[in-house]
């Protein structure tokens, strides 16, 4: 391995007291995130993809340091230390930490505040690493900031409500730029938007990490967009890993069961063919309540067996990746 | 574009317009009470003791005069023992206006001595009553547009002063119970945990008292020797003290949707601080809901002090309010007799409608959905 | 084929604090007897307020439709609200976007089938209650009989589409509508709705209209497609033509901006600019002018009407197609 790797998670956790009734006692965990290692190296991209509640979004939020979660997740600074990010953090470490990894969330519409100037927007992660105190030059940067993301310099002064969605998502990913991180974690960053203003976005996203060198951790339920982006693809369900590996090979050789279907259910853009109709994933994703001792994909899963019910699949390598099924 | 919209729509609300322009007077009234009125707080007059409203008269002797009144003189009925009056059309006291009375301080600052209206030094003489020995008197000719109260003053100019402790302590007490409302319901929420079920218990528990018997126990704290001015606001806090309290639940309850948007996220994992996203974020997402609030609360908040000077716990004599004014007409004779004490009534009425239609025009205009409940004072 | 629903210069404008926003701004179109139709267009092009103003879902003081709506040879723009709640749900159903919304959370499915029913039809609770059931069991829900008293929360997203979807045929109409009922879907859910729907519309025989943004859901289902931009429909083609080959330039561009593997490594061809707001769109000039990499001075000048394809250049064999662009009209200069 050439590039030093940033980022790397092991075993990493995150469930929710689920409160029910008049006292709100807590009445069970909802395993969001069950056991998932990673490694990210400087400069790529991981992509992650799954359905809705699969977890993906709160991996992005447990990584950003937005919830707190459990597990070891070994991150190498600017001067090649390495400490884990989870938990409490030495102030210094804390903010650099905060500085390297920034998220671009999914809705443009409410990860900006309305009542905030684009200027207000943008000076705000500066000003929390004391990186604005000459105001002409935060300025003059935040302008250079604007450019970067292909827009105007007198957006400054506009409110976020003026811009459509797409020019929202440009400011969003001002934002993350402006600490000049080393990763940004990207959720879902074009679902919200139209269809013609998408590759836009994706475009701008490609073109800032070639430039600077950036690594991304791509989340979406999208998986023609998340095989064009990323390098390595992690297929989750139900919070955990069930696939991993370099992203042409899981595309074009699936080995889960549920990332071969996965696959079928995507539109081919082919009247002719019209593989949809007749390609069908039984089911539904289970409620993320439910916490199987097997795989938790047996109920839907065509290939299940008996063993698949009591005994959760490890992963192993499978044809160059790693996959948790038995019979893969 | 979004500001006029939201003005559009405050416009359009046709109850809301005229509570403005009622709530424009009254305040008005209240900046200038000391010009308006023609008498001030201490002033009172024999003459004018329980006197009925002063009419206002143009002819004089077949002639056309311009407005002017007549004096009235004073006699107990045998029968009853209750004061009588009947105009003594015998002089013409005729209305000036801009004329010198009882000195005042303009914003508290400037000497002045001018009233908008009054009947200047014009005196009356009295005579004594055959036999007793004393001399004639002279004495001022009250003026009293809505009559005269038990110890002969001016109701109207009365009203006028009260108005500036009722009104301010309404504005006064809403600000402050916003101002602590917002800041404890924005930390409650937005931090959550063991902070925010203490809190909220504790508001519970406060909030489960009746309010009135809250009030006059917080009211007897107030040590009754205090000047007039620390009275009040004595009273004001005691208001807050409960007013607080709805607000920090729904300023709460506001905040614990706001930190799961994602630009306070966004503020957080960029290293942000609490109190500065609590400032930069929650405060000015709640603030809509907050002028909402504060225009609905601020007649509980006059009610309130009005109660509670009317149970004889507030403002005192010779300060007076709406609420201390009421506190003569308590007895059904006084209002069968003397209708016009009911008057300071009628301006609580006035005050608090128009504060509800102003709120609700608020409400209509920046929370369209109607999710604002009023403060409980 | 027979016409079963035909739209002619249909208009729908609302009067808002902005100025009279045209969200549909003559729109013509006619859906056959058992054919699925396919509306694509993005945020602001007018094509669920098209598929709203066909149920007569709009009425008020802030709102002016025009135009003609004939559905069985009967004008509904004429019609009388009586008669448009009388057709709605009976002989018109529609599928919503959120399932979740469509639904009143305080009742029970069976209390929303039942009215749904009893609306449109004189027959005792027990008959519609029983009818529920069975359209229920047509769209895949597991136990019918138990899941028909559940509150509508107890359902998943994609179950709850299906509850909708039951609702919508429970009547036996003869056009459904269907707005972006997959969006707020998985993709194998969405795989799994879309085969019901067009299995139970080639059951029943009824028309679709279908409406969504997704191209790729449009190639699956759809027999037709009308290309809809800032309020007009400005390409109009069978499925397999558009797909072959599409020849508005806006067409082409939502197609060329797929996301495919294929693509890796290149930029992706996006559309520039944005898509405009209803209330900034451009009048007495061509709407995609602004984003249109063949504009010329015509485009800004004049509006291009939507006429009939010309015989030279594209592939044939298409009837019917139709285009709003100077580019196949005269030229752009």
């Amino acid at each position: 391995m050439s590039a030093t790797t940033l980022l790397s998670g092991r075993g990493l956790r995150k469930s929710f007291p689920v409160r029910r009734g008049v006292l709100m006692l807590v009445r069970g965990q909802l395993k969001a995130l069950h056991s998932f290692d990673f490694d990210i190296r400087a400069g790529e991209t991981l992509g992650v993809v799954g359905e809705s509640g699969c977890g993906k979004t709160t991996l992005g939020r447990v990584l950003a340091r937005i919830h707190e979660g459990e597990g070891s997740l070994e991150y190498t600074g600017r001067d090649g230390q390495r400490y884990d990010a989870l938990g409490k953090l030495d102030p210094k470490r804390e903010l650099a930490f905060r500085r390297d990894v920034q998220m671009v969330f999914q809705d443009p519409y409410s990860s900006l505040d309305p009542r905030m100037t684009v200027e207000k927007i943008l000076l705000e992660p500066l000003e929390a690493h004391g990186m604005a105190k000459d105001k002409a030059a935060a300025k003059a940067y935040l302008c250079e900031l604007l450019a970067r993301v292909g827009l105007h310099a007198d957006a400054l002064q506009r409110y976020p409500h003026e811009f459509s969605g797409g020019q929202r998502q440009r400011i969003a990913v001002a934002r993350a730029l402006a600490l000049k991180p080393r990763l940004i974690i990207c959720d879902e960053p074009t679902s919200a938007l139209d269809v013609s203003v998408q590759s836009q976005v994706i475009n701008l996203l490609k073109e800032i990490q070639e430039r600077e060198g950036l690594a991304y951790i791509f989340i979406s339920h999208n998986l023609d967009l998340v095989r064009y982006v990323s390098d390595r693809i992690y297929v989750m369900y139900l919070g955990r890993v069930v696939e991993a590996g370099e992203s042409e090979l899981l595309f074009s050789d699936p080995a889960h069961p549920y990332t071969q279907a996965l696959l079928r259910s995507i539109p081919n853009w082919d009247p002719q063919a019209r593989s949809l109709l007749n390609a069908e994933l039984r089911g539904e994703a289970p409620s993320p309540l439910w916490d199987p001792p097997g795989c938790p994909f047996e109920p839907r899963c065509p290939k299940a067996a008996a063993r698949c019910r009591s005994e959760a699949p490890a992963q192993r390598d499978v044809r160059g990746r790693l996959v948790a099924c038995h019979f893969a | 574009m979004k500001r006029d919209r939201r003005l559009t729509s405050f416009l359009k609300h046709k109850l809301g317009r005229v509570g403005l322009v009622c709530l424009a007077v009254l305040y008005f009234g209240a900046i200038f009470a000391d010009f308006i009125a023609p008498y001030g707080m201490k002033d009172s007059n024999e003459l004018a003791a329980y006197a009925a409203p002063t009419t206002l008269h143009w002819i004089h002797e077949g002639r056309f005069i311009g407005p002017f009144v007549y004096a009235k003189r004073q006699s107990r009925n045998p029968d009853t023992f209750r004061l009588e009056y009947r105009e003594d059309e015998s002089v013409a006291y005729p209305l000036r206006f801009f004329v010198k009375g009882s000195p005042y301080k303009l914003f508290g600052l400037i000497n002045v001595d001018i009233h908008l209206f009054g009947l200047g030094d014009a005196k009356l003489i009295i005579e004594a009553d055959e036999g007793s020995g004393e001399e004639a008197r002279t004495h001022a000719v009250p003026l009293n547009i809505w009559g005269g109260d038990q110890f002969g003053r001016d109701v109207f100019s009365r009203i006028l002063h009260g108005s500036r402790v009722s009104l301010s302590a309404g504005l006064i007490g809403t600000a402050l119970s916003v101002v602590i409302g917002a800041i404890v319901g924005a930390i409650s929420g937005y931090f959550g945990g063991v902070l925010d079920t203490l809190i909220q218990r504790f508001i519970e528990i406060l909030r489960s008292f009746p309010r009135i018997p809250l009030w006059l126990a917080l009211a007897v704290i107030i040590p009754p020797t205090w000047p007039s001015t620390y009275l009040y606001f004595g009273i004001v806090i005691v208001l807050s003290f409960i007013g607080w309290m709805g607000v920090a639940r729904v300023v709460r309850g506001m905040a614990l949707s706001l930190r799961e948007k994602e630009y306070v996220l966004a503020a957080k994992s960029a290293g942000v601080k609490p109190f500065k996203i609590i400032r930069a974020h929650i405060i000015p997402n709640v603030a809509s809901y907050l002028i909402v609030v504060s225009t609905l609360s601020v007649p509980g908040m006059i009610l309130g002090e009005s109660t509670i000077s009317f149970l004889g716990l507030g403002i005192k004599e010779p300060m007076t309010s709406w609420g201390l004014l009421l506190k003569q007409a308590q007895s059904i004779s006084a209002i069968q007799s003397y209708p016009w004490l009911m008057l300071p009534g009628l301006f609580i009425m006035i005050a608090v409608l128009s504060f509800n239609f102003v709120g609700d025009a608020f409400r209509d205009a920046l929370d369209p959905n109607g999710t604002v409940e009023k403060l409980e004072a | 084929m027979a016409t079963l629903l035909e739209l002619k210069d249909s208009r729908t404008h609302f009067c808002t604090f902005d100025g009279i926003v045209k969200a549909s701004d003559g729109v013509s179109f006619h859906i056959d007897e058992g054919e699925v139709l396919a509306l694509v267009g993005e945020s602001g092009s007018g094509k669920s307020v098209t598929a709203r103003s066909i149920m007569g879902l709009y009425s008020g003081s802030k709102i002016r439709q025009s135009g003609s709506i004939v559905f069985k040879g009967e004008d509904l723009s004429k019609a009388n609200p009586q008669r448009r709640r009388e057709l709605r749900g009976r002989d018109m159903g529609m599928i919503f976007q959120e399932p979740m919304s469509a639904f009143d959370p305080l009742s029970s499915i069976s209390e929303q089938m039942v009215e749904a029913r009893l609306t449109h039809f004189k027959e005792s609770r027990e008959e519609a209650r029983a009818l529920a059931i069975e359209s229920l069991r047509q769209v895949g829900i597991p136990e019918p009989e138990k899941r028909i008293d559940d509150y509508p929360h107890r359902l998943s997203g994609g179950m709850l589409q299906r509850v909708l979807i039951s609702i919508a045929i429970m009547n036996k109409p003869k056009l459904l509508i269907a707005d972006e009922p997959t969006t707020a879907l998985d993709v194998t859910i969405q795989a799994q709705v879309l085969r019901l729907l067009n299995g139970l519309r080639k059951e029943m025989g009824a028309s679709l209209l279908f409406i969504t943004h997704d191209l790729g859901v449009v190639a699956e289902i759809a027999d037709r497609v009308h290309v809809m931009y800032a309020g007009k429909i400005v390409e109009k083609a069978s499925v397999r033509a558009l797909f072959s080959s599409a020849l508005h330039p806006y067409s082409k561009g939502l197609l060329d901006a797929r996301v495919t593997g294929e693509r890796k490594g290149k930029p992706l061809p996006a559309i520039p600019g944005s898509v405009p707001r209803p209330s900034e769109i451009a009048e007495d000039c061509c709407r995609f002018a602004p984003r249109c990499p063949h504009a010329g001075p015509r485009c800004l000048r004049e509006e291009p009407p939507l006429a009939a394809a010309p015989a030279a250049g594209g592939p044939r064999n298409d009837e019917g197609r139709e285009l709003a662009c100077w580019l196949y009209n005269g030229g752009t200069e």
